[in-house]
């Protein structure tokens, strides 16, 4: 057992400081009190040195309450003092590193521990509490302070992966938004488990924030970023100067066996990819390390699906951005087919609600050629035909709704003129000119493996075709003068028709069905085209796509 | 055209590039450190094109070029840092625009390069082995300013681009990647370079490059996109490369960049009324370039160096 003396050590000396207080003149009474400092500081070094032999081969549970007692009543010793003493100028020696050194020493314990989750995170909130006190203290902190800084937040970062999720950079102006409740409210009592903290670290002289943490979001102010970045700069520089470390967390990692280090380093990547989402090395770095992962463990499916929920979101953020979706799209030639089945449904719903972002839509379209070029015997879903074709009709037929629905958005022009999947093994080669999705259609069909009598008639696709067509050339022959609409709608969409039919003319012309080639022969389309755009007169004259179709 | 030339602010460029190049501890300059070797590259090329590059002194850029080689042969982005291709590139266009070629050891920064290239022909950025066409041109590119296209397998790296290119006619970053403006510049200059334009469907890509100029007369990356002054240069120069530039208002377009200037303080901002950086100032005037703006040296389209840079090294002094 454990003797409680050890813990309750300093009581004494902060009643005597308390009676000082009556007696002594000001400037007497902070020359005590930092004097006070330090011996609190170096006895409590002193007692836990002499905790750990006992601590190590004692019970956990009472091992870590002793702990928790240990730095909740430094705590509010700290506080006490911080209370007593104002910021000076003079030069004040404060073992701050001592103080960071015992909460490092309590993580390494802490690893050694099984205790429970919750008392782990009650644990950590307490590390980084009295972490952040020592920081806001009023003192002066010569050189030191930066480094101390640094060494916080990869404290923060490397005591629990859970601590942190989001990190961001803001101006100092906007702390104050972000304290809805005014007061941080530190961790309270050590009685329930607290489940999200309240942090806050400010600069020692003007007071203002440098450090901002809450529920699981840290914040750096933006004047603290520069001279950061500067010491860590100079403190990794200097370290692979001296050999102490590899250069390379890649280095690092193919050293070590331990599939952890790798998710760590995933989580860490997501922090950056929360502030920066289109860095090409934060994602090219994750593609490395799940290329690693996948030597080590074979089955990729928790990963590969976390990592699409996590571009899931960055999506929601930041649209149409090309990394994360090219990293998404990298993705697919790890899924199984039913994921990417799976992938294709839980998509269909965000896409449409974002047509304008083509990236998504390009994404559909790789999942598409993934599930037609699949050779993949063993698996029960394919061997169906049936539900081959169900997925192709089903992707048409929304397709086709989506276009109806935002006529006049350049998303009806994406969906119109490509087809989804280059790779089809349709004609037994790459396709490589583009040909509408509603003419691969047919083509799909007479592939001639069976498939094309169970689907309906070729015919009603063309009928439809021939309406859409239509409806567009009405569109264009009727401008300007459509009624309802407001100017810039009706102009918008006949422009949009007007490349509709240049694309069809100029491209495709000879793979059309007979009857739209018999339509597009029969208009004056380049007139048309010139009454519309008369901007892009250069264009439509250069193309000189009319004689194509009249061949 | 000559009523414009007073609207392009020449010498305020001059000197914002001047400024940057001496500014290296603030807050920006850090921020763009690891990649200083290609900040050097543009707001070098910018000077040249503007006839401004004697206002920095060769010496001093050389030296500090090759103190960033590795002992890989590769350049890094700055003192210390890692080799990638990206500076590897960078550095070799920067001695070029001095005419300092002479300055390297040819095979050695040749080796590096040739060595990046993968069994299906493309290429990664460093020995980590990220693989992107960018990198496929930006092999080409320097192994073809050092007369060592030989090092590589040519036909390969050309069937790897080419395995790239999309239905709609554009290229991406891997094969089944998106079109994007700035992949398809690469694309494309990667197969003027080699000569393989002719894998290219002409109309199709222009059509798609065409259709990324927006009413403003700027042009964007992709479909639904905002414009962009950096697309100025990759979507003009990918249609001059394919002979389809004609299908654009150049008009408009150089009206779009020339709205972009920070006429006050020098540079050009991605769109008007942002803020300046070299990034853009370099793509803005090059765009400006290759639009056959009065006042300003051609630019090769592909090489994306001043066409007098370029014959010095293809034809000789």
């Amino acid at each position: 057992m454990i003797s409680t003396h050890i813990i309750q050590g300093p009581v004494s000396v902060m009643k005597e400081l308390g009676s000082l207080q009556q007696r002594r003149s000001n400037k007497s009474l902070q020359y005590l009190a930092n004097r006070i400092m330090k011996l609190i500081v170096v006895s409590r070094k002193v007692q836990f040195k002499m905790m750990s032999p006992i601590m190590m081969n004692s019970n956990n549970n009472l091992t870590y309450n002793v702990l928790l007692s240990f730095l909740t009543q430094t705590k509010e010793y700290l506080h006490k003092l911080g209370s007593k003493i104002t910021a000076t100028k003079n030069q004040q020696e404060v073992e701050e590193a001592d103080y960071f050194r015992i909460l490092l020493e309590f993580k390494i314990l802490r690893s050694n521990f099984k205790i429970s989750c919750g008392e782990r995170v009650k644990w950590k909130e307490c590390c980084v509490n009295v972490a952040c006190k020592i920081f806001i203290y009023d003192l002066n902190m010569p050189g030191g302070k930066w480094d101390f800084a640094f060494s916080l937040i990869n404290l923060g970062f490397y005591l629990d992966r859970s601590l942190i999720d989001e990190v961001g950079f803001i101006h100092p102006s906007q702390f104050v938004a972000l304290d809805q409740h005014g007061e941080d409210e530190l961790l309270q009592s050590e009685g329930g488990i607290v489940s999200s903290c309240r942090l806050r670290a400010n600069f020692p002289e003007t007071g203002k924030v440098g450090f901002w943490c809450r529920d699981h979001k840290l914040g750096i102010s933006t004047e603290v970023l520069f001279p950061l970045y500067n010491t860590a700069k100079h403190s990794f520089m200097d370290a692979v100067r001296q050999n102490k470390i590899l250069r390379n967390v890649k280095m690092v990692l193919t050293k070590d066996q331990d599939l952890s280090r790798y998710m760590d380093e995933l989580h860490f990547s997501a922090l950056i990819l929360s502030y920066s989402p289109k860095s090409e090395q934060a994602w090219s770095q994750r593609r490395w390390v799940i290329r690693m992962i996948a030597e080590r463990c074979p089955n990729l499916q928790e990963v590969v699906e976390k990592e699409s929920d996590l571009v899931g979101k960055i999506a929601e953020k930041y649209k149409m951005n090309y990394r994360a979706w090219n990293h998404r799209g990298w993705l697919v030639s790890y899924m199984s087919i039913s994921q990417v089945l799976n992938e294709l449904n839980k998509s269909r719903h965000w896409a449409s609600l974002h047509v304008a972002d083509n990236s998504c839509f390009h994404y559909r379209r790789r999942l598409l050629v993934k599930i037609f070029s699949s050779k993949e015997g063993p698996s029960p879903v394919l061997n169906c035909s049936a539900i081959l074709n169900q997925v192709w009709k089903e992707e048409l037929d929304w397709n086709e709704m989506l276009i109806r629905h935002y006529m006049g958005r350049e998303v009806s022009q994406i969906l119109f003129g490509y087809h989804p999947a280059p790779q089809l093994p349709v004609t037994g080669s790459l396709v490589s000119s583009p040909v509408p999705l509603f003419v691969l259609d047919k083509a799909y069909r007479n592939r001639g493996n069976g498939v094309s009598s169970q689907l309906e008639d070729n015919t009603t696709q063309n009928i439809d075709l021939a309406a859409f067509v239509d409806n567009e050339f009405q569109l264009l022959e009727n401008y300007p003068s459509v009624p309802d609409n407001d100017f810039e709608d009706s102009k918008a969409q006949a422009e949009l028709s007007a490349s509709h039919f240049s694309w069809l003319g100029k491209q495709c012309a000879k793979s059309l069905p007979m009857e739209i080639q018999e339509k597009l022969r029969t208009r004056d389309i380049k007139t048309l085209l010139n009454k519309v755009c008369p901007e892009k007169s250069f264009l439509w004259n250069d193309l000189s796509f009319g004689e194509s179709i009249q061949k | 055209m000559e009523d414009l030339v007073r609207e392009l602010a020449v010498d305020k460029h001059a000197r914002y590039i001047v400024s940057v190049e001496k500014r290296k501890d603030d807050f920006e300059s850090v921020v763009m450190e690891h990649l200083r070797m290609s900040g050097a590259y543009w707001g070098l090329t910018t000077l040249d094109i503007l006839g401004k590059l004697d206002m920095v002194d060769p010496d001093e850029v050389i030296s500090w070029v090759m103190s960033c080689q590795h002992e890989s042969g590769g350049f890094a982005g700055n003192i210390g840092h890692d080799p990638h291709i990206l500076y590897t590139l960078s550095a070799v266009q920067v001695l070029a625009l001095f005419n300092k070629l002479d300055v390297l050891d040819i095979d050695k920064v040749s080796n590096y390069v040739a060595g990046l290239q993968n069994e299906d022909g493309s290429f990664s950025g460093d020995m980590w082995g990220e693989i992107d066409t960018r990198f496929s041109y930006i092999a080409l590119n320097c192994l073809s300013l050092l007369h060592r296209l030989d090092k590589i397998n040519v036909e390969k790296a050309v069937k790897y681009i080419v395995s790239c290119k999309n239905v709609d006619g554009g290229f991406g970053c891997t094969p089944g990647a998106e079109s994007h403006a700035g992949q398809i510049f690469c694309c494309i200059a990667a197969l003027a370079i080699t000569g393989s334009l002719h894998h290219v469907d002409k109309d199709l890509l222009g059509w798609w490059l065409c259709e990324r100029q927006v009413k403003s007369g700027g042009l964007n990356g992709r479909p639904e996109k905002l414009p962009d002054v950096c697309y100025s240069w990759w979507v003009l120069s990918s249609l001059i490369m394919i002979d389809r530039v004609h299908w654009i208002d150049k008009k408009k377009l150089i009206k779009f960049i020339l709205d972009c200037q920070d006429k006050e303080n020098g540079g050009i901002s991605d769109r008007p009324d942002d803020a300046v950086d070299v990034f853009h100032t370099y793509f803005g005037v090059a765009g400006l370039s290759l639009l056959e703006f009065p006042g300003l040296k051609p630019i090769d389209p592909a090489y994306a160096l001043p066409v007098d840079v370029v014959n010095r090294i293809f034809f000789g002094r």
